[in-house]
């Protein structure tokens, strides 16, 4: 009894080291690139076919600019197939940034004509989107499409200047801006049958 | 018979008065060659037209352009010296211009103008706090104050690290350049 109970303990205290590992690397920011450029007197840097990860989520771009990598605060400029991944949406443009702060994402814009927006949640509801620029706040929990801003939620599909989606709650609203333009909802009946 | 006794006995005086001779001029040579190591290094290093090979124990080294102008500064635990070859170094500390660079070994070619630094390699800027280098085999281009490998380079920063599979770095500039299949970590 007493070899089984020391057999246990040992088995908890190796589950635990390994969960422990795991949360950690999870919590690190990984680079993986081709070729970059440092730059010793400002902490800048830039990087060819970059990729970052970061609790589960995926960053790249064929280029990419850094003001510092001092991950309290520092903000990315990417350029050409610039992309986010997580496990529930993608984010895709041709050009953008994204903000670091206390070593965590908490924004991104895509930029781009267009930019792209697609997600399939746990209940298999598909979502798309696309506008001239998205973007990402990460402490909310939503994407602001603006700029001849289209998002489809399974078959209903909303049109406007200014929308802002909830990802959680997979809800369109009307954004803020007075870009001039209602929100047309178009429901595909259709599909409905 | 008396003659010849005597004659065999100036030839052996000659020989002996010879000998001294050579041997008071071996004396001082090898005197003049203890006291003047030092200086004979930092020549030897300038002009390679001495033909003297050194050995130095714990030396420290300035090196200066055509103008005079001090470029850079060796601090070594051991310095070997050898007329129109590579000059060695062991457990080196180079400084130039604000960065300090300390490896296990070093070599100097001939023409004073390129070092290889080789094991355990460091490199540091003394007025940053940023980032310091880490490899095994550095090559230093002193004419040009460009540095390269290709070897395995580690940077290292307060809050992570970078690998590549090489670098060049320009002092002047501060730039440098990671090569190849880049991976970085950075942490809270």
């Amino acid at each position: 009894m007493e070899n089984f109970i020391a057999r246990f303990k040992s088995f908890c205290l190796c589950l635990l080291i390994f969960f422990s590992l795991s949360l950690a690397s999870q919590e690190n920011i990984i680079i993986n690139a081709s070729r970059s450029t440092l730059d010793r007197d400002s902490n800048s840097a830039s990087f060819e076919n970059l990729v970052i990860e970061h609790n589960n989520i995926m960053i790249s771009a064929l280029l990419a600019q850094v003001d510092s990598l001092n991950f309290e605060k520092n903000i990315w400029t990417f350029s050409g197939d610039f992309r986010l991944k997580n496990s529930s949406f993608a984010l895709s443009a041709i050009s953008g940034q994204v903000e670091f702060n206390n070593y965590s994402i908490t924004g991104a814009v895509f930029n781009g004509s267009p930019a792209l927006f697609n997600s399939e949640s746990t209940a298999g509801i598909i979502s798309f989107g696309r506008s001239n620029k998205i973007e990402f706040n990460q402490e909310e929990d939503i994407l602001r499409f603006l700029g001849d801003a289209q998002v489809n939620i399974s078959n209903t599909s909303f049109s406007g200047c200014d929308l802002i989606y909830d990802i959680q709650n997979e809800r369109v609203s009307a954004g803020y801006s007075e870009c001039g333009e209602n929100i047309q909802i178009t429901i595909n009946m259709n599909d409905l049958e | 018979m008396h003659n010849g006794v005597m004659l065999k006995e100036m030839i052996k005086r000659a020989w002996a008065n010879k000998l001294f001779g050579i041997a008071t001029t071996l004396a001082l040579a090898t005197l003049y060659i203890t006291f003047s190591t030092n200086d004979q290094l930092e020549r030897t290093i300038l002009n390679q037209s001495l033909t003297t090979s050194h050995y130095l124990s714990k030396a420290k080294v300035k090196i200066s352009d055509e103008t005079g102008v001090f470029n850079y500064q060796i601090s070594a635990d051991q310095i070997i010296v050898l007329p129109n070859r590579n000059a060695s170094f062991v457990n080196i500390i180079f400084n130039y211009n604000n960065y300090i660079l300390v490896a296990d070994k070093a070599d100097l070619n001939s023409k004073n103008e390129l070092f290889t630094f080789n094991e355990k390699v460091n490199l540091t800027q003394g007025t940053l706090n940023a980032a310091s280098i880490s490899t095994e085999k550095l090559l230093i281009d002193v004419t040009k104050g460009v540095a390269y490998t290709d070897s395995l380079t580690q940077i290292n920063y307060n809050n992570g690290y970078m690998l590549s599979n090489g670098l060049s770095t320009d002092f002047d500039s501060g730039q440098i350049s990671l090569l190849d299949n880049i991976y970085g970590e950075f942490y809270r």
